[in-house]
């Protein structure tokens, strides 16, 4: 089941009365929708404030979404017309340019799209960056390619167990290996304090 | 977070939660994850540990966001809905409350008062109406009773008018207006049952019924608040057929005493 196929079911689940599912999708979006919202606000708890704002109107919107985009894209456009009204209602001028969620994904280089954060958080950042490049570069071969297989290439399970000549059960093995090896190595960096301002 | 919190993750849990995060765990099993995710703390941090690992593989922007606030969303959401539930109907026994309330108190003296005005009304009406061939208003006798009165048309006088004097209902009379229904009934004011009627007789002609009819009921309705005449001024009737200059040289005489 892809992302996509995934979101559409939760929300079919929140439509239906299952507010378990909309716990899912805030904990699977929450950090994603932070930094959407940081491009616009500096300020970390004015973002956790706008956040929240953010999926309670997703929430209260969420019987009129039919899936005819991707549940990610709906809920960035929320996130930003969300802070953009908030920073109006502050009296701050909100940006006058806009990207699409895709592109704003990955658009790290203009100023408006910049996530101006604290440096301490800004440090934080690179350094799980760096930690995470780190650990996948150490990892086993079989376990390095079943990770990258995934999160880079977008895989399912059954294309990696194709692609690897192994078993299902074996790729879903491998991935969370590779997975808990990253794990182990973040932990001290995000259970500190620094990540709690 | 303790150390102990986190050790009690079994790697079972885990692997499926690595699973689920790639949409591949039968629906049995995601629904027990969920159940026990939201519940779970020390599993919840590591979701959000391998999810941002995840989007640093992915090259995905991401803030850290802290766990409370899917709890915190959740608590809003929760009290957002739980006022409509438990309050609407607090609120809406509160407004029928408030309802019955102004209805028993305010509702019996707005009647009570639109009786008596319609029945005022009607009683102008019936005496406005009275067939020219037994009587007419030519005109209000205009002498005043007080210095300060002004003269005054009929017409005029049958309409609420600024310069009219306020007339104060005695307890007394305002219990015997509420219990008569016709002018015929109503008892004549004393003091002015003193005097003679017309007291500046206008025309010898004039019906003596009549006029008493008129008096009384101008006299209700002055006690009533409602009148339609001024309350101190003398009704008289006429034969239609007979036009009276008498009062239009009355009227000249008052107009002039009151300059």
């Amino acid at each position: 089941m892809g992302e996509n196929e995934l979101d559409l079911e939760l929300v079919k689940r929140v439509q239906s009365g299952d507010k378990t599912a909309f716990d899912v999708l805030v904990r699977k979006y929450q950090h994603r929708i932070g930094a959407v919202i940081g491009r616009f606000v500096h300020d970390y708890a004015e973002s956790q404030d706008i956040a929240q704002e953010t999926f309670i109107r997703a929430y209260r919107a969420l019987n009129n979404f039919r899936g005819d985009a991707q549940f990610y894209t709906w809920l960035y456009r929320i996130a930003v017309n969300t802070a953009k009204n908030h920073l109006v209602s502050m009296k701050r001028r909100p940006p006058t340019s806009d990207v699409d969620a895709d592109d704003a994904e990955h658009f790290d280089g203009a100023y408006r799209m910049h996530d101006s954060d604290t440096p301490e958080h800004e440090l934080l950042r690179e350094e799980i960056a760096r930690t995470v490049s780190e650990v996948v570069a150490e990892l086993p071969e079989e376990l390095r390619q079943a990770i990258t297989l995934r999160e880079m290439e977008g895989l399912s399970y059954e294309e990696i167990s194709e692609t690897m000549d192994c078993p299902i059960g074996t790729v879903r093995s491998r991935i969370f290996r590779a997975r808990e090896a990253i794990d182990l190595r973040l932990r001290p960096l995000m259970d500190s304090e620094r990540v709690r301002p | 977070m303790s150390m102990k919190s986190m050790n009690a993750l079994d790697d079972k849990i885990c692997e499926q939660l690595s699973a689920w995060m790639d949409g591949e765990l039968s629906r049995e099993e995601a629904m027990f994850l969920e159940r026990r995710l939201q519940h779970d703390e020390a599993l919840q941090a590591m979701y959000s540990r391998m999810q941002i690992a995840s989007s640093c593989m992915k090259g995905q922007s991401t803030r850290f966001m802290p766990n409370t606030l899917c709890n915190n969303i959740r608590l809003a959401l929760e009290e957002e809905a739980s006022p409509k539930k438990s309050r609407r109907p607090l609120f809406a026994w509160a407004a029928a409350a408030s309802l019955a309330f102004a209805a028993v108190v305010f509702i019996p003296g707005i009647m009570q008062s639109t009786t008596k005005q319609d029945i005022n009304l009607a009683n102008n009406r019936e005496a406005i109406s009275t067939p020219a061939s037994s009587a007419t208003f030519a005109s209000a006798d205009l002498i005043a009773n007080t210095p300060d009165a002004v003269s005054t048309s009929l017409v005029a006088s049958t309409s609420t008018s600024p310069v009219q004097p306020t007339p104060k209902v005695n307890p007394s009379s305002a219990e015997t207006v509420a219990g008569v229904m016709s002018p015929e009934d109503f008892p004549l004011n004393v003091s002015s049952e003193k005097k003679a009627w017309p007291r500046s007789p206008v025309n010898a002609n004039s019906d003596p019924a009549l006029e008493a009819y008129l008096v009384r009921h101008n006299q209700m309705m002055a006690q009533d608040g409602m009148g339609g005449f001024v309350p101190y001024v003398d009704v008289v009737a006429q034969d239609g057929g007979q036009p009276d200059k008498t009062i239009d040289a009355k009227t000249s005489e008052n107009a002039g005493d009151t300059k």
